[in-house]
């Protein structure tokens, strides 16, 4: 069964549409920023260059699959005969730009935990 | 003379409706979307408990000067806020406040919006509108993140200047 969305319906798609693009934009924008900041630390010879690459890895997934699911939200408001198809790749992206961001939380945390647990080992009672 | 039968009845009609069409998704669209749901829940709650310690940086901050929570945030984007707001001191407590409302209003909408998804696919007959509400609260959330980003970005970027 084909569905088109009304105009009504295509408003809030359009908005939502809207932000997603823009916030995959500034996050991609921030992990360009970071990947700069990696090269210079790298020819800084600095230790944290690593911390850096990864921020930046991190943040181009993510500003990726947000501003993929705007584009998707984009299509549906655009293209006529794929509505739903096309809001399921949206969702999708949307799926996956969190997928990585709770992952990296969880690894975040993860660290944190392994940190304490060093320094609770390392330094005396 | 009324017909009762032809006509609805005006308060029937939902002002706040946003939408009017009938669609029940089916084959593998419900387990896209309860996925989707799913993780944007388990965002806003992750977001909600980032307020959280938020908060708890603010009462820090108010109570204890905050001068262990500068050094443990030493390369975040917190700390650049903190930083160029004067360190941690009172108005710093105040931006983690600040801070804190928007996680939280932004976790709150995630959530919202997750549960609109798990609707979807947990009920039928009203799919498109559940489906409409969840990206209203979405798109509110991620306005949110973008404004906040884009503040983020900037002081960073201010903080990695004045620090060269």
């Amino acid at each position: 069964m084909i569905y088109e969305f009304s105009e009504l319906e295509n408003k809030t798609i359009s908005r939502c549409a809207s932000w997603v693009t823009a916030l995959g934009i500034i996050t991609l924008v921030h992990g360009t920023l970071k990947v700069v900041a990696a090269i210079q630390l790298f020819f800084a010879d600095n230790n944290t260059v690593l911390t850096e690459g990864i921020k930046a890895a991190y943040y181009l997934a993510v500003g990726v699959a947000f501003f993929l699911g705007g584009l998707a939200l984009k299509r549906v408001v655009d293209t006529e005969g794929d509505d739903v198809p096309h809001m399921m790749n949206a969702l999708r992206s949307v799926d996956r730009a969190f997928t990585f961001r709770i992952i990296a939380v969880v690894v975040m945390v993860g660290l944190f935990v392994v940190a304490l647990l060093w320094l609770h080992s390392v330094l005396p009672a | 003379m009324t017909q009762p039968d032809e006509q609805q009845p005006a308060d029937s009609i939902d002002p706040h409706a946003l939408s009017e069409g009938h669609y029940e998704f089916d084959y593998n669209e419900p387990e896209i979307i309860r996925r989707c749901g799913a993780r944007v829940r388990l965002w806003g709650m992750i977001s909600m408990a980032i307020g959280g310690l938020f908060a708890l940086g603010a009462i820090g901050v108010f109570f204890h000067g905050g001068q262990a929570l500068t050094s443990t945030l030493k390369h975040s984007y917190l700390n650049s806020m903190t930083v160029l707001v004067g360190g941690a001191n009172m108005l710093g407590g105040v931006v983690l406040l600040a801070l804190c409302a928007v996680h939280l209003t932004s976790g709150w909408l995630y959530i919202g919006s997750g549960d609109r998804l798990q609707e979807v696919v947990d009920t039928e007959g009203n799919d498109i509108e559940l489906l409409m509400r969840s990206l209203k609260n979405m798109a509110t959330a991620f306005m949110i993140e973008v404004i906040l980003m884009v503040v983020a970005v900037a002081l960073s970027q201010l903080a990695w200047v004045t620090s060269l």
